[in-house]
Protein backbone atom coordinates (compact mmCIF):
# COMPACT_ATOMS: atom_id res chain seq x y z
CA UNK A 1 0.00 0.00 0.00
CA UNK A 2 2.64 2.66 1.08
CA UNK A 3 4.51 1.59 -2.18
CA UNK A 4 1.41 2.19 -4.44
CA UNK A 5 0.94 5.36 -2.36
CA UNK A 6 4.59 6.44 -3.15
CA UNK A 7 4.54 5.77 -7.15
CA UNK A 8 1.02 7.72 -7.27
CA UNK A 9 2.83 10.42 -5.99
CA UNK A 10 5.88 10.35 -8.33
CA UNK A 11 3.83 10.14 -11.00
CA UNK A 12 2.02 13.19 -10.01
CA UNK A 13 5.14 14.88 -9.94
CA UNK A 14 6.13 13.86 -13.24
CA UNK A 15 2.61 15.49 -14.25
CA UNK A 16 3.69 18.76 -12.52
CA UNK A 17 6.89 18.47 -13.82
CA UNK A 18 5.28 18.43 -17.26
CA UNK A 19 3.11 21.39 -16.64
CA UNK A 20 6.10 23.79 -15.16
CA UNK A 21 8.35 22.85 -18.36
CA UNK A 22 6.35 21.45 -21.27
CA UNK A 23 2.59 23.13 -20.46
CA UNK A 24 3.74 27.03 -19.84
CA UNK A 25 6.32 26.28 -22.24
CA UNK A 26 3.62 26.03 -25.08
CA UNK A 27 1.51 28.58 -23.52
CA UNK A 28 4.48 31.27 -23.72
CA UNK A 29 6.96 30.56 -25.88
CA UNK A 30 4.92 28.99 -29.37
CA UNK A 31 7.51 30.30 -31.75
CA UNK A 32 10.05 27.72 -30.78
CA UNK A 33 7.26 25.02 -31.52
CA UNK A 34 7.20 27.04 -34.84
CA UNK A 35 10.84 27.04 -35.63
CA UNK A 36 11.22 23.24 -34.52
CA UNK A 37 8.45 22.01 -36.78
CA UNK A 38 9.38 24.28 -40.00
CA UNK A 39 11.64 21.31 -40.63
CA UNK A 40 9.45 18.39 -41.39
CA UNK A 41 6.97 20.74 -42.67
CA UNK A 42 9.11 22.27 -45.21
CA UNK A 43 10.22 18.71 -46.32
CA UNK A 44 6.06 17.45 -46.70
CA UNK A 45 5.91 20.99 -48.99
CA UNK A 46 8.71 20.31 -51.24
CA UNK A 47 7.74 16.92 -51.93
CA UNK A 48 3.90 18.01 -52.52
CA UNK A 49 5.72 20.53 -54.80
CA UNK A 50 8.05 17.82 -56.67
CA UNK A 51 5.77 14.58 -55.88
CA UNK A 52 2.17 15.67 -56.11
CA UNK A 53 -0.17 14.58 -53.15
CA UNK A 54 1.17 10.83 -53.50
CA UNK A 55 4.07 11.81 -51.76
CA UNK A 56 2.16 14.29 -49.75
CA UNK A 57 1.16 11.11 -48.05
CA UNK A 58 4.66 9.47 -47.61
CA UNK A 59 5.35 12.96 -46.46
CA UNK A 60 2.86 14.10 -43.94
CA UNK A 61 3.66 10.38 -42.40
CA UNK A 62 7.45 11.17 -42.39
CA UNK A 63 6.79 14.57 -40.79
CA UNK A 64 4.91 13.20 -37.80
CA UNK A 65 7.61 10.25 -37.31
CA UNK A 66 10.41 13.04 -37.39
CA UNK A 67 8.33 15.67 -35.19
CA UNK A 68 7.93 13.20 -32.55
CA UNK A 69 11.44 12.17 -32.37
CA UNK A 70 13.16 15.88 -33.04
CA UNK A 71 10.58 18.26 -31.13
CA UNK A 72 9.07 15.52 -28.47
CA UNK A 73 11.97 13.46 -28.45
CA UNK A 74 15.65 14.39 -28.75
CA UNK A 75 15.28 18.18 -27.78
CA UNK A 76 15.54 16.54 -23.80
CA UNK A 77 19.07 16.46 -24.93
CA UNK A 78 19.46 20.22 -25.61
CA UNK A 79 17.40 20.68 -22.16
CA UNK A 80 18.27 18.35 -19.96
CA UNK A 81 22.12 19.80 -20.42
CA UNK A 82 20.49 23.19 -20.16
CA UNK A 83 18.56 22.86 -16.82
CA UNK A 84 21.54 21.05 -15.04
CA UNK A 85 24.95 23.06 -16.37
CA UNK A 86 22.98 26.64 -16.47
CA UNK A 87 20.08 26.94 -14.50
CA UNK A 88 21.26 24.26 -12.00
CA UNK A 89 17.42 23.77 -11.73
CA UNK A 90 18.69 20.00 -11.24
CA UNK A 91 20.86 20.16 -7.66
CA UNK A 92 17.47 22.13 -6.51
CA UNK A 93 15.32 19.39 -7.41
CA UNK A 94 17.95 17.11 -5.60
CA UNK A 95 16.21 17.94 -2.24
CA UNK A 96 12.47 17.41 -2.91
CA UNK A 97 10.44 14.58 -3.06
CA UNK A 98 11.20 13.93 -6.75
CA UNK A 99 13.66 10.74 -7.65
CA UNK A 100 15.95 10.59 -10.60
CA UNK A 101 13.63 8.68 -12.53
CA UNK A 102 10.47 11.06 -12.11
CA UNK A 103 12.75 13.47 -12.68
CA UNK A 104 13.56 11.89 -16.37
CA UNK A 105 10.35 11.17 -17.18
CA UNK A 106 9.04 14.66 -16.10
CA UNK A 107 11.58 15.98 -18.89
CA UNK A 108 10.39 13.69 -21.23
CA UNK A 109 6.90 13.74 -20.62
CA UNK A 110 7.16 17.83 -20.79
CA UNK A 111 9.42 17.65 -24.15
CA UNK A 112 6.19 15.46 -25.63
CA UNK A 113 3.66 18.20 -24.10
CA UNK A 114 5.80 21.02 -26.25
CA UNK A 115 5.10 18.90 -28.98
CA UNK A 116 1.92 18.16 -29.32
CA UNK A 117 0.41 20.95 -31.05
CA UNK A 118 2.84 20.18 -33.78
CA UNK A 119 1.66 16.61 -33.59
CA UNK A 120 -2.37 17.74 -33.69
CA UNK A 121 -1.60 19.48 -36.77
CA UNK A 122 0.14 16.81 -38.88
CA UNK A 123 -2.29 14.00 -37.43
CA UNK A 124 -5.46 16.68 -38.14
CA UNK A 125 -3.84 16.74 -42.01
CA UNK A 126 -3.25 13.08 -42.15
CA UNK A 127 -7.05 12.70 -41.04
CA UNK A 128 -8.33 14.89 -43.24
CA UNK A 129 -6.31 13.45 -46.51
CA UNK A 130 -6.68 9.62 -45.27
CA UNK A 131 -9.72 9.30 -43.33
CA UNK A 132 -8.06 6.27 -41.07
CA UNK A 133 -10.54 4.31 -38.74
CA UNK A 134 -9.82 4.90 -34.76
CA UNK A 135 -8.59 1.31 -34.71
CA UNK A 136 -5.62 2.43 -37.18
CA UNK A 137 -4.36 5.45 -34.97
CA UNK A 138 -4.85 3.49 -32.08
CA UNK A 139 -2.21 1.43 -33.77
CA UNK A 140 -0.35 4.17 -34.97
CA UNK A 141 -0.02 5.94 -31.68
CA UNK A 142 1.56 3.00 -30.00
CA UNK A 143 4.17 2.79 -32.16
CA UNK A 144 4.82 6.61 -32.26
CA UNK A 145 5.14 5.81 -28.32
CA UNK A 146 7.41 3.70 -28.47
CA UNK A 147 9.45 6.04 -31.00
CA UNK A 148 9.21 8.89 -28.51
CA UNK A 149 10.28 6.84 -25.51
CA UNK A 150 13.67 5.55 -27.55
CA UNK A 151 14.39 8.76 -28.72
CA UNK A 152 13.63 10.40 -25.17
CA UNK A 153 15.62 7.85 -23.48
CA UNK A 154 18.44 8.09 -25.67
CA UNK A 155 18.59 11.64 -25.84
CA UNK A 156 18.52 12.04 -21.74
CA UNK A 157 21.48 9.41 -21.62
CA UNK A 158 23.46 11.52 -24.41
CA UNK A 159 22.77 14.73 -22.05
CA UNK A 160 24.41 12.66 -18.63
CA UNK A 161 28.06 12.79 -21.15
CA UNK A 162 27.67 16.22 -22.15
CA UNK A 163 29.23 19.31 -20.20
CA UNK A 164 28.49 22.11 -22.29
CA UNK A 165 24.99 23.94 -22.89
CA UNK A 166 25.97 24.54 -26.57
CA UNK A 167 26.48 21.26 -27.03
CA UNK A 168 23.64 19.70 -26.09
CA UNK A 169 21.20 21.94 -28.19
CA UNK A 170 23.60 21.30 -31.43
CA UNK A 171 23.68 17.61 -30.76
CA UNK A 172 19.27 17.17 -30.46
CA UNK A 173 19.03 19.36 -33.37
CA UNK A 174 22.03 17.51 -35.63
CA UNK A 175 20.23 13.78 -34.31
CA UNK A 176 16.68 15.13 -35.12
CA UNK A 177 18.05 15.87 -38.49
CA UNK A 178 19.87 13.12 -39.36
CA UNK A 179 17.63 10.23 -38.35
CA UNK A 180 14.66 12.34 -39.38
CA UNK A 181 15.77 12.46 -42.76
CA UNK A 182 18.70 10.15 -43.62
CA UNK A 183 17.36 6.40 -43.48
CA UNK A 184 13.86 6.19 -45.13
CA UNK A 185 11.52 8.31 -42.97
CA UNK A 186 10.06 10.47 -45.63
CA UNK A 187 9.93 8.15 -48.61
CA UNK A 188 9.25 4.44 -48.82
CA UNK A 189 11.75 2.08 -47.92
CA UNK A 190 11.09 -0.25 -50.85
CA UNK A 191 13.00 2.82 -53.15
CA UNK A 192 16.13 1.11 -51.23
CA UNK A 193 17.93 -2.03 -52.52
CA UNK A 194 16.89 -3.72 -49.05
CA UNK A 195 13.90 -2.10 -47.24
CA UNK A 196 15.73 -3.82 -43.90
CA UNK A 197 17.35 -0.58 -44.02
CA UNK A 198 14.59 1.45 -41.92
CA UNK A 199 14.89 -0.63 -39.07
CA UNK A 200 18.93 1.25 -38.78
CA UNK A 201 16.59 3.90 -36.71
CA UNK A 202 13.59 3.99 -34.07
CA UNK A 203 12.44 6.87 -36.21
CA UNK A 204 12.17 5.07 -39.69
CA UNK A 205 11.07 2.14 -37.85
CA UNK A 206 7.76 3.87 -36.97
CA UNK A 207 7.24 5.80 -40.15
CA UNK A 208 7.68 2.59 -42.17
CA UNK A 209 5.11 1.08 -39.93
CA UNK A 210 2.85 4.26 -40.35
CA UNK A 211 3.31 4.06 -43.94
CA UNK A 212 2.18 0.55 -44.11
CA UNK A 213 -0.95 1.12 -41.73
CA UNK A 214 -2.35 4.19 -43.60
CA UNK A 215 -1.06 4.50 -46.77
CA UNK A 216 -1.33 0.35 -47.29
CA UNK A 217 2.50 0.03 -48.69
CA UNK A 218 2.87 -3.44 -49.28
CA UNK A 219 6.23 -4.08 -47.16
CA UNK A 220 7.12 -7.75 -46.46
CA UNK A 221 5.57 -8.44 -43.12
CA UNK A 222 8.65 -9.38 -41.60
CA UNK A 223 9.92 -5.77 -41.85
CA UNK A 224 7.08 -4.71 -40.17
CA UNK A 225 7.18 -7.33 -37.43
CA UNK A 226 10.62 -7.18 -36.73
CA UNK A 227 10.30 -3.44 -36.95
CA UNK A 228 7.95 -3.19 -34.35
CA UNK A 229 10.27 -5.86 -32.18
CA UNK A 230 13.49 -3.79 -32.61
CA UNK A 231 11.17 -0.69 -32.11
CA UNK A 232 10.25 -2.27 -28.59
CA UNK A 233 13.39 -3.47 -27.68
CA UNK A 234 15.09 0.07 -27.84
CA UNK A 235 12.76 1.92 -26.03
CA UNK A 236 13.41 -0.76 -23.32
CA UNK A 237 17.18 -0.51 -23.33
CA UNK A 238 17.00 2.80 -24.08
CA UNK A 239 15.10 3.32 -21.18
CA UNK A 240 17.24 0.70 -18.89
CA UNK A 241 20.17 3.22 -19.68
CA UNK A 242 18.50 6.15 -19.39
CA UNK A 243 17.19 5.22 -15.39
CA UNK A 244 20.45 4.04 -14.54
CA UNK A 245 21.96 7.13 -15.74
CA UNK A 246 19.45 9.00 -14.03
CA UNK A 247 20.96 9.92 -10.36
CA UNK A 248 21.47 12.66 -8.17
CA UNK A 249 24.20 12.45 -6.81
CA UNK A 250 27.65 12.81 -8.87
CA UNK A 251 31.22 11.53 -7.83
CA UNK A 252 34.14 13.90 -8.43
CA UNK B 1 37.82 18.93 6.92
CA UNK B 2 36.27 18.66 9.88
CA UNK B 3 33.31 20.57 10.80
CA UNK B 4 30.20 20.31 13.00
CA UNK B 5 26.99 23.21 12.91
CA UNK B 6 24.73 23.12 15.98
CA UNK B 7 20.88 23.56 14.94
CA UNK B 8 18.96 26.35 14.82
CA UNK B 9 22.96 28.42 13.47
CA UNK B 10 23.45 30.51 10.54
CA UNK B 11 26.60 29.74 9.56
CA UNK B 12 28.86 31.41 6.97
CA UNK B 13 31.37 30.15 5.39
CA UNK B 14 34.53 32.51 4.39
CA UNK B 15 37.18 32.02 2.07
CA UNK B 16 38.80 33.12 -1.46
CA UNK B 17 37.97 31.42 -4.60
CA UNK B 18 38.74 28.04 -4.82
CA UNK B 19 38.78 27.80 -1.03
CA UNK B 20 36.36 24.41 -1.81
CA UNK B 21 33.17 26.38 0.07
CA UNK B 22 30.74 25.13 -3.00
CA UNK B 23 32.50 21.89 -3.34
CA UNK B 24 31.80 21.60 0.27
CA UNK B 25 28.33 22.66 -0.15
CA UNK B 26 27.45 20.22 -3.10
CA UNK B 27 29.26 17.87 -0.44
CA UNK B 28 26.72 18.22 2.18
CA UNK B 29 23.60 18.84 -0.05
CA UNK B 30 24.47 14.99 -1.00
CA UNK B 31 24.82 16.22 -4.39
CA UNK B 32 28.63 15.41 -4.61
CA UNK B 33 29.84 12.40 -2.76
CA UNK B 34 33.04 12.57 -1.46
CA UNK B 35 36.13 10.09 -1.76
CA UNK B 36 36.37 9.90 2.24
CA UNK B 37 35.18 10.94 5.32
CA UNK B 38 31.99 10.95 7.38
CA UNK B 39 28.65 12.77 6.92
CA UNK B 40 26.03 13.11 9.40
CA UNK B 41 23.33 15.17 8.77
CA UNK B 42 20.48 16.02 10.56
CA UNK B 43 21.66 12.77 12.66
CA UNK B 44 21.57 10.94 9.29
CA UNK B 45 24.34 8.67 7.90
CA UNK B 46 24.24 10.97 4.88
CA UNK B 47 26.63 8.93 2.77
CA UNK B 48 25.07 5.54 3.35
CA UNK B 49 21.44 6.61 3.63
CA UNK B 50 21.30 10.15 1.14
CA UNK B 51 17.77 10.04 0.40
CA UNK B 52 16.96 10.03 4.40
CA UNK B 53 17.83 14.01 4.48
CA UNK B 54 17.77 15.00 1.13
CA UNK B 55 13.87 16.48 1.54
CA UNK B 56 14.66 18.00 4.96
CA UNK B 57 17.38 19.88 3.27
CA UNK B 58 17.12 22.94 0.91
CA UNK B 59 19.56 24.52 -1.05
CA UNK B 60 20.22 27.44 -3.50
CA UNK B 61 23.18 26.29 -5.42
CA UNK B 62 25.69 29.33 -6.96
CA UNK B 63 24.87 30.89 -10.35
CA UNK B 64 21.31 28.88 -10.05
CA UNK B 65 18.40 30.44 -12.17
CA UNK B 66 14.82 30.15 -12.63
CA UNK B 67 13.09 29.07 -15.82
CA UNK B 68 12.70 31.98 -17.55
CA UNK B 69 9.37 31.55 -18.69
CA UNK B 70 7.28 31.02 -15.54
CA UNK B 71 6.72 33.16 -13.13
CA UNK B 72 7.82 33.72 -9.22
CA UNK B 73 4.92 32.67 -8.07
CA UNK B 74 4.40 29.43 -10.65
CA UNK B 75 8.31 28.56 -9.51
CA UNK B 76 7.36 29.00 -5.78
CA UNK B 77 4.78 26.64 -6.16
CA UNK B 78 5.37 23.99 -8.48
CA UNK B 79 9.29 23.61 -5.93
CA UNK B 80 6.76 23.19 -3.21
CA UNK B 81 4.32 20.88 -4.87
CA UNK B 82 8.27 18.72 -5.46
CA UNK B 83 9.06 18.73 -1.93
CA UNK B 84 5.65 16.81 -1.01
CA UNK B 85 3.42 20.17 -0.10
CA UNK B 86 -0.56 19.72 -0.81
CA UNK B 87 -2.02 22.16 -3.37
CA UNK B 88 -3.45 24.24 -0.97
CA UNK B 89 -0.37 24.67 1.18
CA UNK B 90 1.89 24.91 -1.42
CA UNK B 91 -0.53 28.42 -2.65
CA UNK B 92 -0.31 29.46 0.69
CA UNK B 93 3.35 28.91 1.53
CA UNK B 94 4.00 30.26 -2.15
CA UNK B 95 1.81 34.18 -1.21
CA UNK B 96 3.95 34.27 2.09
CA UNK B 97 7.43 33.79 0.77
CA UNK B 98 6.85 36.14 -2.14
CA UNK B 99 5.29 38.83 -0.15
CA UNK B 100 7.90 38.55 2.71
CA UNK B 101 10.22 39.04 -0.44
CA UNK B 102 8.43 42.11 -1.93
CA UNK B 103 7.66 39.82 -4.71
CA UNK B 104 4.18 39.20 -4.58
CA UNK B 105 3.18 42.39 -6.94
CA UNK B 106 4.99 40.90 -9.76
CA UNK B 107 3.88 37.00 -8.92
CA UNK B 108 2.48 36.80 -12.59
CA UNK B 109 4.98 38.20 -14.57
CA UNK B 110 7.42 36.10 -16.50
CA UNK B 111 11.09 35.39 -15.38
CA UNK B 112 12.21 37.29 -18.67
CA UNK B 113 10.75 40.53 -18.10
CA UNK B 114 12.17 40.62 -14.17
CA UNK B 115 15.49 41.84 -12.90
CA UNK B 116 18.09 40.03 -11.76
CA UNK B 117 17.22 40.30 -8.34
CA UNK B 118 13.71 39.53 -8.76
CA UNK B 119 15.02 36.55 -9.84
CA UNK B 120 17.20 35.87 -7.30
CA UNK B 121 14.88 36.81 -4.51
CA UNK B 122 12.75 34.28 -6.92
CA UNK B 123 14.61 31.58 -5.62
CA UNK B 124 15.39 32.68 -2.64
CA UNK B 125 11.72 32.62 -2.13
CA UNK B 126 11.95 28.95 -2.64
CA UNK B 127 13.87 27.86 0.27
CA UNK B 128 12.10 30.56 2.12
CA UNK B 129 8.98 28.98 1.95
CA UNK B 130 10.59 25.28 1.73
CA UNK B 131 10.51 25.34 5.86
CA UNK B 132 13.33 22.83 5.55
CA UNK B 133 15.67 21.84 8.79
CA UNK B 134 18.88 22.84 6.91
CA UNK B 135 19.03 25.18 4.08
CA UNK B 136 22.19 25.89 2.27
CA UNK B 137 22.82 29.19 0.34
CA UNK B 138 25.66 29.43 -2.39
CA UNK B 139 26.28 33.08 -2.91
CA UNK B 140 22.27 33.64 -2.49
CA UNK B 141 22.69 37.91 -2.84
CA UNK B 142 25.54 38.18 -5.59
CA UNK B 143 24.25 40.97 -8.21
CA UNK B 144 21.59 42.30 -6.22
CA UNK B 145 20.96 45.97 -5.45
CA UNK B 146 21.47 47.27 -1.84
CA UNK B 147 17.60 47.12 -1.84
CA UNK B 148 17.44 43.81 -3.12
CA UNK B 149 20.09 42.71 -0.38
CA UNK B 150 18.30 43.72 2.59
CA UNK B 151 15.31 42.20 2.04
CA UNK B 152 17.04 38.74 1.11
CA UNK B 153 18.97 39.16 4.47
CA UNK B 154 15.30 39.96 6.13
CA UNK B 155 14.12 36.45 5.22
CA UNK B 156 17.55 35.15 6.24
CA UNK B 157 17.01 36.43 9.80
CA UNK B 158 13.44 34.82 9.81
CA UNK B 159 15.25 31.31 8.31
CA UNK B 160 17.62 31.47 11.07
CA UNK B 161 14.54 31.17 13.77
CA UNK B 162 13.55 28.13 12.60
CA UNK B 163 15.97 26.43 10.34
CA UNK B 164 19.58 25.71 10.37
CA UNK B 165 21.29 27.94 7.76
CA UNK B 166 24.79 27.38 5.67
CA UNK B 167 25.58 30.91 3.66
CA UNK B 168 28.52 31.37 1.37
CA UNK B 169 29.07 35.24 0.29
CA UNK B 170 31.38 37.29 -0.49
CA UNK B 171 30.16 40.21 0.87
CA UNK B 172 31.69 40.71 4.45
CA UNK B 173 29.25 42.77 5.51
CA UNK B 174 26.19 39.89 5.40
CA UNK B 175 28.56 37.52 6.94
CA UNK B 176 28.91 40.26 9.29
CA UNK B 177 25.27 41.06 10.07
CA UNK B 178 23.98 37.60 9.99
CA UNK B 179 26.29 35.05 10.90
CA UNK B 180 26.16 33.32 14.45
CA UNK B 181 29.68 31.47 13.46
CA UNK B 182 31.89 31.82 10.46
CA UNK B 183 34.14 29.64 9.04
CA UNK B 184 36.90 30.35 7.40
CA UNK B 185 38.74 27.73 4.66
CA UNK B 186 40.90 27.61 2.00
CA UNK B 187 42.55 25.05 0.24
CA UNK B 188 39.31 22.92 0.92
CA UNK B 189 40.48 23.14 4.69
CA UNK B 190 39.03 25.14 7.75
CA UNK B 191 41.37 27.64 8.57
CA UNK B 192 39.85 28.63 11.82
CA UNK B 193 36.04 29.19 13.22
CA UNK B 194 34.08 31.41 15.34
CA UNK B 195 31.83 33.88 15.83
CA UNK B 196 32.40 37.53 14.21
CA UNK B 197 34.16 38.85 17.32
CA UNK B 198 35.96 35.66 17.98
CA UNK B 199 37.21 36.12 14.45
CA UNK B 200 38.40 39.45 14.09
CA UNK B 201 40.42 39.77 17.67
CA UNK B 202 42.56 37.32 16.01
CA UNK B 203 43.82 40.65 14.09
CA UNK B 204 44.93 43.52 15.47
CA UNK B 205 44.06 46.89 15.91
CA UNK B 206 40.87 48.02 15.79
CA UNK B 207 40.83 50.38 12.46
CA UNK B 208 42.86 49.84 9.11
CA UNK B 209 44.88 51.88 6.90
CA UNK B 210 44.73 50.90 3.03
CA UNK B 211 47.99 52.66 1.72
CA UNK B 212 49.12 52.28 -2.12
CA UNK B 213 51.08 54.48 -4.50
CA UNK B 214 54.04 54.17 -3.14
CA UNK B 215 56.96 51.48 -3.45
CA UNK B 216 58.77 51.29 -0.29
CA UNK B 217 56.64 52.95 2.54
CA UNK B 218 57.74 52.65 6.21
CA UNK B 219 55.29 51.90 8.57
CA UNK B 220 57.98 52.14 11.78
CA UNK B 221 55.80 50.59 15.03
CA UNK B 222 52.86 49.36 13.05
CA UNK B 223 51.50 45.79 12.13
CA UNK B 224 50.73 45.72 8.58
CA UNK B 225 50.57 43.34 5.33
CA UNK B 226 51.41 44.16 1.74
CA UNK B 227 48.67 42.99 -0.86
CA UNK B 228 49.44 43.20 -4.64
CA UNK B 229 50.43 46.96 -4.41
CA UNK B 230 48.77 47.91 -1.52
CA UNK B 231 49.52 47.94 2.49
CA UNK B 232 46.94 47.11 4.68
CA UNK B 233 48.26 49.25 8.17
CA UNK B 234 46.67 47.84 11.62
CA UNK B 235 46.17 50.41 14.13
CA UNK B 236 44.67 50.75 17.43
CA UNK B 237 42.57 53.59 17.23
CA UNK B 238 40.74 56.29 14.59
CA UNK B 239 43.07 59.37 15.81
CA UNK B 240 46.20 57.17 14.88
CA UNK B 241 44.61 55.83 11.58
CA UNK B 242 44.15 59.25 10.33
CA UNK B 243 47.72 60.08 11.79
CA UNK B 244 49.44 57.29 9.32
CA UNK B 245 47.17 58.35 6.67
CA UNK B 246 48.66 62.14 6.88
CA UNK B 247 52.09 61.21 7.07
CA UNK B 248 51.54 58.80 3.98
CA UNK B 249 49.94 61.25 1.95
CA UNK B 250 52.81 63.36 2.67
CA UNK B 251 54.87 61.19 1.13
CA UNK B 252 53.10 61.02 -2.11
CA UNK B 253 50.73 58.05 -1.24
CA UNK B 254 47.16 57.84 -1.03
CA UNK B 255 45.62 56.46 1.79
CA UNK B 256 42.22 55.43 2.93
CA UNK B 257 41.41 54.47 6.42
CA UNK B 258 38.02 51.83 7.67
CA UNK B 259 37.34 49.77 10.51
CA UNK B 260 38.64 46.57 10.79
CA UNK B 261 35.74 43.55 9.11
CA UNK B 262 36.14 39.81 8.49
CA UNK B 263 37.75 41.06 5.51
CA UNK B 264 40.56 41.69 7.05
CA UNK B 265 40.62 38.09 9.13
CA UNK B 266 40.83 36.44 5.57
CA UNK B 267 43.27 38.71 4.40
CA UNK B 268 45.61 37.58 7.30
CA UNK B 269 44.89 34.37 7.99
CA UNK B 270 44.57 33.39 3.82
CA UNK B 271 46.11 35.69 2.00
CA UNK B 272 43.99 37.18 -0.42
CA UNK B 273 40.53 37.23 -1.85
CA UNK B 274 41.89 35.47 -4.88
CA UNK B 275 43.70 32.53 -5.86
CA UNK B 276 45.37 34.40 -8.59
CA UNK B 277 49.45 34.40 -7.77
CA UNK B 278 49.39 38.19 -7.68
CA UNK B 279 47.17 37.98 -4.52
CA UNK B 280 49.42 35.78 -3.02
CA UNK B 281 52.07 38.26 -2.39
CA UNK B 282 51.30 38.54 1.52
CA UNK B 283 54.12 39.79 3.67
CA UNK B 284 54.01 41.14 6.73
CA UNK B 285 55.98 42.85 9.74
Amino acid sequence: MMRLQAIWTQIKLVVVFAWLYGWLAVVREPFWLVSSLLTPISIVVIMTVFGGLHYMYFGLLGGLAMAVSSSGGFTIIGDATYLRLELKFQSMLLNTRLNPVSYTLGLALSELTYALPGLAVFILLIQAMLREPASIYLLAISVLALEWIAASMLGFTLSTLLNDVRYGWSLSGILGFLLGTLPPVFYPAYLLPTPYIALVSPVSIASTVLQYLMLKVNYPSTLIRLGVLILLAEALVFTMIAFRKSRWRSVK
Amino acid sequence: MDLDVDRGRLVTLLGPNGAGKTTLVRILTTELKPSRGRLTILGEDALRNPERVRHRIASIPQEAKPIYFVTPYELVFSYLVFRGFSIGDARFEARRALEELGLWEVRNRVMNNLSGGYKRRALVAMVLASGAELIFLDEPTTGLDVFSRRSVWDALARLKSESTVVLTTHYIEEAEFLSDEVVVMDNGSVVTRGTVDELLSKVEGEYVVEAYGLDKPVFEGYSYVKLNNRYLVYVNSSEESSLVAREYAKMGGKALVRRKTLEDVVIRLVGGWSNDEASGDLDSD
